[in-house]
């Protein structure tokens, strides 16, 4: 080999080479890479990179340890607390305590780390929790889909008119760059209702309709992102829970049956999957007392093991969140802008849920 | 001096190559451990030559290298055992012996000890003061004092921490 190691490169002021440095802070907190665009300006060139954000994202998402979530706690003289939690196997940690952004709001749904907050509907904040940046997106005005290509926010058309009463569960569900709810879809000729999968691409701001598992006909069933592929959930049998998942990649819409979870009798809408151990599912179960238990379920071995007492309990809601170094101020190019408008979209899902769009 | 990878008689009848390093020490490799390097593969497709001569990686730090490529080439050991050889393998390193190995495997072309190198990196620099990276990494500050307050100021949170270590 030609090169020499330890020598200085052309490429880098340092003693390693720019790939390598990239490759070493891709794998950084999000703290840690805001502090350390101090080193030097080239750092600073690197870390503020939009395209360095998406791979770091990226790198977030698909670290195993990397179990993030946002948790929203009760409300103490009308000021919001969240706490940013890592769920690492079984244990909590608390990373950080937070303040509202903004007095009074409310979390409603996350997409790449960004949080879209509410106060009574009436504005609409973007919040970053790992860069602590916001925001605010939206008044009550502004109704259609907003998308922000052409560095401009544009109004779009809504799906269809034969869809009504878009997700009455959750908000929507963001996997690769799409997102996908679930939404009631009425036939005329039919007189009847069916429950259709839609999602939004943002590569060409279209809505589609994703075809359901084979045999999957009936309407509760419910969508979750775990370990970065969307999955579908539904109750089969008295107390089973089957689960499904759709192959990686917006354009591969075929889907596996992944398991089968014995056993589960309450609800399916008090049943949350939230993230895997292994071939673990760790899954959030809300009674109707309001309160929260956390078990370990091992579908192979069809045994549910409870987790040990958790800080978590007073918590209300949960949001999965990732380490993510998008700035909204820095957002400019045009592409880079779809998870802010992804995000827009959920909101047109919450707010759809609420009868108050078009 | 001919070091041979720690393999049982089985592999040992397997075809193998010598890699010198630059200090002039040379060690025997199974060719199944070797093209683990997508560097090493090119080289062996290339040329019938079984010695390879690789002029920027020191001894201790090939020696690391191929007893990382040996057990990821053994065959008989699960995808757990090996993942738990990778954390083994990477911990108590000194950040300095870590910078070598990620050259290494740069060099080498190996791509997922590249990221088990740069994993653990990423880890010890965690909650570190700007000032320990610039000397490990050998960076001059080329920020004015009032251009560096600025990119402080802009996100102060992040240093606002008593947990910051400078060693």
């Amino acid at each position: 080999m030609e090169k020499s190691a330890m020598a200085p490169k052309e490429d880098t002021e340092s003693n390693l080479p720019y790939d390598i440095i990239r490759i070493i802070l891709l794998r950084l907190s999000v703290k840690d890479l805001l502090r350390f665009k101090s080193v030097s300006k080239s750092w600073n060139t690197m870390i503020s990179d939009l395209w360095f954000a998406r791979m770091h994202l990226h790198e977030s998402k698909h670290s195993d340890s990397h179990n993030l979530f946002l948790c929203e706690k009760s409300m103490e003289h009308g000021e919001n607390r969240f706490s940013l939690v890592s769920l690492d196997g079984l244990k909590f940690q608390i990373e950080a305590e937070l303040n509202s952004p903004v007095s009074g709001e409310r979390l409603l749904c996350s997409c790449d780390g960004v949080m879209l907050l509410t106060s009574s509907y009436r504005t609409y904040t973007l919040w970053n929790p790992s860069t602590r940046t916001k925001v605010v997106v939206a008044s009550r005005k502004c109704y259609t889909v907003c998308s922000c290509k052409n560095k401009s926010w544009t109004k779009r058309k809504q799906f269809s008119d034969s869809f009504v009463g878009r997700s009455p569960e959750s908000g929507g569900v963001a996997v690769d760059g799409a997102i996908y709810w679930g939404s009631n879809r009425y036939s005329r000729t039919t007189n009847s209702y069916s429950r259709e999968i839609i999602y939004f691409d943002a590569r060409d701001d279209n809505f589609r309709i994703l075809e359901r598992p084979k045999n999957v006909n009936d309407y509760s069933y419910y969508l979750v992102c775990l370990r970065g592929c969307l999955r579908l959930y539904r109750r089969i049998r008295p107390y089973d829970v089957q689960i499904w998942i759709k192959e990686k990649g917006r354009d591969n819409n075929s889907w596996k049956e992944l398991m089968i979870v014995e056993n589960v009798k309450m609800p399916l809408s008090l049943f949350k999957p939230l993230y895997f151990v292994e071939n673990k599912i760790v899954i959030r179960l809300d009674d109707r007392l309001y309160t929260t238990r956390f078990v370990v379920c091992n579908p192979c071995e069809k045994t549910f093991e409870e987790f040990e007492e958790s800080k978590l309990s007073l918590e209300i809601n949960l949001v999965p969140c990732q380490n993510s170094l998008f700035h909204f101020l820095a957002l400019a190019p045009a592409n880079t802008l779809a998870n802010i408008y992804l995000v827009m979209l959920e909101w047109l899902s919450v707010v759809g849920r609420y009868g108050q769009i078009l | 001096m001919v070091t041979t990878d720690e393999k049982g008689p089985l592999t040992a009848k397997k075809k193998s190559v010598i890699i010198r390093s630059c200090d002039g020490d040379e060690f025997l490799v199974s060719e199944s451990a070797a093209v683990l390097s997508t560097s090493l593969k090119k080289i062996l497709e290339e040329k019938e030559d079984r010695l390879i001569h690789l002029s920027d990686i020191d001894n201790k730090t090939l020696a690391m290298v191929i007893a990382y490529l040996s057990t990821h080439a053994d065959d008989g050991l699960s995808d757990d055992l090996k993942r738990s050889f990778d954390q083994e393998f990477v911990s108590g390193k000194e950040f300095d012996v870590l910078k070598y190995l990620v050259l290494a495997t740069d060099t080498l072309q190996v791509t997922c000890l590249c990221y088990t190198v740069a994993k653990k990196m990423a880890d010890i620099m965690k909650n570190k003061l700007v000032e320990w990276v610039r000397r490990e990494f050998d960076i001059q500050n080329d920020y004015t004092p009032e251009a560096e307050a600025e990119i402080r100021r802009l996100d102060a949170w992040a240093w606002d921490d008593r947990q910051l270590e400078d060693d």
